[in-house]
């Protein structure tokens, strides 16, 4: 019989968290986004809907960008989870980063977060421009820019790279 | 909002999971990809006493292609391994924990795959699981409907028996099917069309929930045709297959309307669903037999 945490028992979750091995130690119903936010101490992961519908909160797990809402913590344990604070690196700003940046695809800045990890994790994986435009970004909900600057961001940010489709 | 408290297990093996089931019964609900259940535990419509997490159960991740026709009998018979298209497969088997983006990679019918890139946004999609969709029995999602298009069927473990259930005899009402709550669903059959096949759909935008989607596929049995979106289970529309049958594209638009019942919702009227229905048909009879189309 395999192991039950009690619903008002703590349970220690240890992941890699942007780079480093992380321990956090909640409650079973702990959503991912929240133990980064409150007992990690990493802020840049953005709650929106809490329910998968926005995306503001998506982070990459084990190179798969997913919703940081519906991921509860334990699910993570001896995952590789990547938030927004480790897209820059010591010389400056991550090129998706840098696109946004130079087109304007950002005006209030809450649903970018979700929006960089959802285009890291696509660029990782080969995915090409026009699907990273039509489905990537279909998974992001926008209210400022239109969508229209953030495509621009994307059409800089993949030009040269080397991808399947 | 958040999750209302539950205890939580993570077991790795089928047997502790039957085990944990035999113990909490259906207060306990089972965790496979989780892109339904845990909006479900944010949106505190679902309470659960225990979470079973799936994610660390070995053996729900295989696909195979068995020969055969699905449904005959006992687990491995008539299994065996055979490359994606050689005509040999007629049933693919996934287990429950398997990507749906794994099936679409494996399953050699267009129209399954397509069904499958419908599924979600992309960052949901990572997560669905084929035994996840077919469990929660979402009449929007798209492999449901699949499955009762194709006959599939589904496989169920508990600690003491195995069993499969027809596609027909599974669904059994709004987000409900005929398992027993101290079952696991650990593989589904969908099975090969031996015809070409097609998936439409039409949402709010590509990733939403489907306004109505629609299976379509035509082999040396017939017509098949099933829709998800338009009622409170996935449906097959049997009347509309018959029509095609004889060969009568005007009579299986008649005949659909007659299959259906659509519901209202915020999202579109019962009329427009059955409009975008015969819409979807033609699509796909169009698109089936190119002779008649051009």
């Amino acid at each position: 019989m395999s192991a039950v945490t009690p619903a008002t028992d703590v349970r220690v979750t240890t992941f890699v968290l942007n780079g480093s091995e992380t321990t956090v130690t909640v409650r079973p119903r702990t959503l991912l986004s929240d133990a980064l936010r409150h007992d990690a101490g990493v802020h840049g992961t953005h709650v929106g809907c809490e329910q998968g519908a926005c995306g503001a909160c998506t982070v990459i797990v084990d190179d798969v960008a997913r919703r940081s809402c519906l991921t509860l913590t334990p699910q993570v344990d001896g995952r590789i989870v990547e938030t927004i604070e480790s897209v820059a690196g010591p010389d400056g700003l991550d090129p998706i980063q840098q696109a946004i940046h130079d087109t304007h695809g950002m005006q209030c800045g809450f649903c970018t977060p979700g929006i960089v990890m959802s285009l890291v994790a696509a660029r990782r994986a080969g995915v090409g421009q026009v699907t990273a435009i039509d489905e990537v970004l279909d998974g992001h909900l926008c209210r400022c820019t239109g969508y229209i600057n953030l495509r621009a961001a994307i059409e800089v940010a993949w030009s040269g790279l080397e991808v399947s489709a | 909002m958040k999750p209302p408290p539950f205890a939580y297990a993570d077991p790795e093996t089928v047997t502790e999971v039957c085990d944990l089931l035999v113990d909490w019964g259906d207060d306990a609900a089972l965790l496979a990809g989780g892109q339904s259940l845990v909006p479900l535990l944010n949106l505190r419509l679902a309470r659960p006493g225990l979470v079973i997490d799936l994610g660390r159960v070995s053996g729900l991740d295989s696909i195979t292609h068995v020969g055969g026709s699905a449904g005959s009998g006992e687990l491995g018979r008539g299994e065996r391994e055979s490359g994606r298209g050689e005509g040999t497969a007629h049933v693919v088997r996934s287990g429950a924990g398997v990507g749906v983006t794994s099936l679409a990679a494996a399953h050699p019918a267009s129209g399954v795959v397509e069904a499958i890139h419908w599924i979600g946004h992309p960052q949901i999609r990572a997560r669905t699981t084929v035994g996840g969709t077919i469990a929660h029995a979402d009449s929007a999602a798209e492999l449901p409907a699949v499955l009762v298009a194709l006959d599939g069927s589904v496989t169920l473990r508990s600690s003491t028996d195995e069993r499969m259930v027809a596609a027909r005899d599974w669904f059994d009402g709004p987000f409900s099917t005929t398992r027993q709550p101290t079952e696991l669903v650990v593989a589904v059959d969908l099975p090969v069309p031996d015809g070409p096949s097609w998936w439409g759909e039409v949402a709010r935008r590509r990733g939403d929930f489907a306004l109505v989607g629609m299976f379509v596929s035509r082999g040396s049995d017939g017509w098949r045709v099933a829709l998800s979106g338009v009622g409170p289970i996935s449906v097959r529309a049997s009347g509309c297959e018959a029509a095609l049958d004889g060969g009568d594209l005007d009579a299986a638009c008649v005949a659909l309307d007659a299959d259906l019942d659509p519901p209202e919702d915020l999202h579109a009227g019962s009329a427009h669903r059955r409009s975008i229905a015969r819409q979807l048909l033609r699509q796909a009879v169009a698109e089936l037999t190119p002779a008649v189309a051009a």
